[in-house]
């Protein structure tokens, strides 16, 4: 008896508010499964209604709507889990993997196209990446002409300490035949395309270096 | 159907501000349906006298406050516990009885006398005043028998159990402005409201049982 009044007494802190942690699950799986716990619920709840409006709401009909409403409530799937607070590590699921079974079927509204939306971020980020690897190259490739004029500037001297041993001086170039005609080359078909189209728009990588 | 803006958009009665709602809510959608009940058996009284202000058939009144709370159910995850969980449950509640009453203003075979009117004329229209159900006579004897019952017992319990349980429930103090209002410990004030309802459930409950041959 001390313990149902025990437990009573926590439906009635529950009711205002007053429980948290394990206190509240307790009190809670107590109100909701057992006879005289939800009887004591209704109860509590009815007096404040009472006192509050003046009218006893409570009637004959009420078992039948629960019943009826218990039957229903057991179709239904799981809300989506949203919360996680301390009250919730106490709480003992009945049925849940059961349960569980059925929440894969309440999926967001939006999952579909939430899929097919990352994907094409992605997309996206991927062609960002691109684009500014190209455009990098790019760069690279127009700094490097300034830096072959440089080299070919630097061959100017080294052509002049060409005959001086390797390793000697800072300009020094080691020569490369095959090299030199590929450059000869360039500058023969310099100004134009390998379409041999009119290369007027193009910027011209050519140069002009001294002769050897 | 009643129209009434003034009556649709009347706010819902003041709640006693407690967070023990947006407790079981979070174990509802954890997975607990038992948490998910207690709101059902705490709000039906009041979830069907707002619909009943909407609908005079009594069986339709229920049928709209079981899809209310079916739709609270499976909107449950969207409750952020920003406001109190009743006003949630309260806008659900008029837009299910609205969905409702427009479907069925729909279907022909329908009678006008399971919908209310919005003739200020028609004197069954009372806004100010309780609704109106079809209940048999014997069920709304027995409801203001049991209404009798808890104001003799209030009544009777003394007058620190009494205060606290009507400092309580009536003006909706919380447990820490009762026990400065009435100069005690909190756990003094827990104890005495348990008490006062205690006292008075025990008048109730055997009525209760009486009226209802089947419990959940």
């Amino acid at each position: 008896m001390q313990e149902v009044l025990k437990n009573r007494e926590n439906v009635s802190a529950l009711a205002d508010g007053q429980l948290h942690g394990e206190e509240f699950a307790r009190a809670a799986e107590w109100a909701a499964r057992d006879a005289d716990g939800q009887m004591t619920w209704q109860a509590y709840h009815g007096v404040g209604d009472l006192l509050r409006t003046g009218e006893w709401g409570a009637s004959s009909r009420d078992a039948a709507f629960m019943a009826r409403f218990k039957v229903r409530l057991q179709q239904e799937p799981l809300p989506s889990r949203q919360f996680e607070s301390p009250e919730l590590i106490a709480i003992q699921v009945i049925d849940a993997p059961a349960r569980a079974q059925k929440s894969f079927k309440n999926e967001a509204a939006n999952d579909a196209t939430y899929r097919w939306k990352r994907l094409a971020g992605f997309a996206s980020v991927l062609a960002v990446v691109a684009v500014g690897f190209l455009a990098s190259g790019m760069w690279d490739g127009q700094r490097g002409s300034p830096q072959l004029a440089q080299a070919a500037e630097a061959t100017i001297q080294p052509n002049q300490a060409a005959s001086g041993p390797p390793g000697d001086g800072p300009n020094l170039m080691i020569r490369n035949s095959e090299l030199d005609a590929l450059l000869a080359a360039h500058r023969q078909f310099g100004g134009t395309t390998a379409f041999q189209v009119p290369t007027g728009f193009l910027r011209n990588a050519t140069f002009e270096g001294g002769g050897r | 159907m009643n129209d009434d803006p003034k009556l649709l958009a009347t706010q819902p009665p003041p709640a006693i501000p407690d967070n023990s709602d947006l407790l079981l809510v979070q174990r509802a959608v954890a997975g607990d349906q038992g948490a998910f009940t207690l709101l059902v058996i705490k709000y039906q009284r009041r979830v069907q006298r707002l619909i009943g202000r909407m609908v005079r058939d009594v069986d339709l009144v229920e049928d709209i406050a079981q899809e209310t709370f079916i739709r609270a159910y499976r909107a449950l995850h969207q409750f952020r516990g920003d406001a109190q969980f009743y006003t949630w449950l309260y806008r659900i509640a008029v837009n299910t009885a609205k969905k409702f009453l427009l479907d069925l203003k729909r279907n022909p075979t329908v009678s006008d006398h399971a919908l209310k009117t919005d003739d200020d004329g028609d004197e069954t229209f009372r806004p100010d005043s309780e609704p109106i159900n079809e209940e048999t006579p014997e069920s709304v004897l027995a409801a203001k028998e049991v209404g009798l019952a808890v104001t003799a017992a209030l009544n009777a319990l003394p007058d620190d159990l009494r205060l606290a349980l009507t400092l309580r429930e009536m003006d909706g103090m919380s447990y820490e402005d009762i026990a400065e209002a009435m100069n005690c410990p909190i756990g003094t004030v827990r104890s005495r409201i348990f008490r006062a309802r205690e006292a008075i459930s025990a008048k109730v409950k055997p009525m209760l049982e009486r009226q209802t041959s089947k419990r959940w």
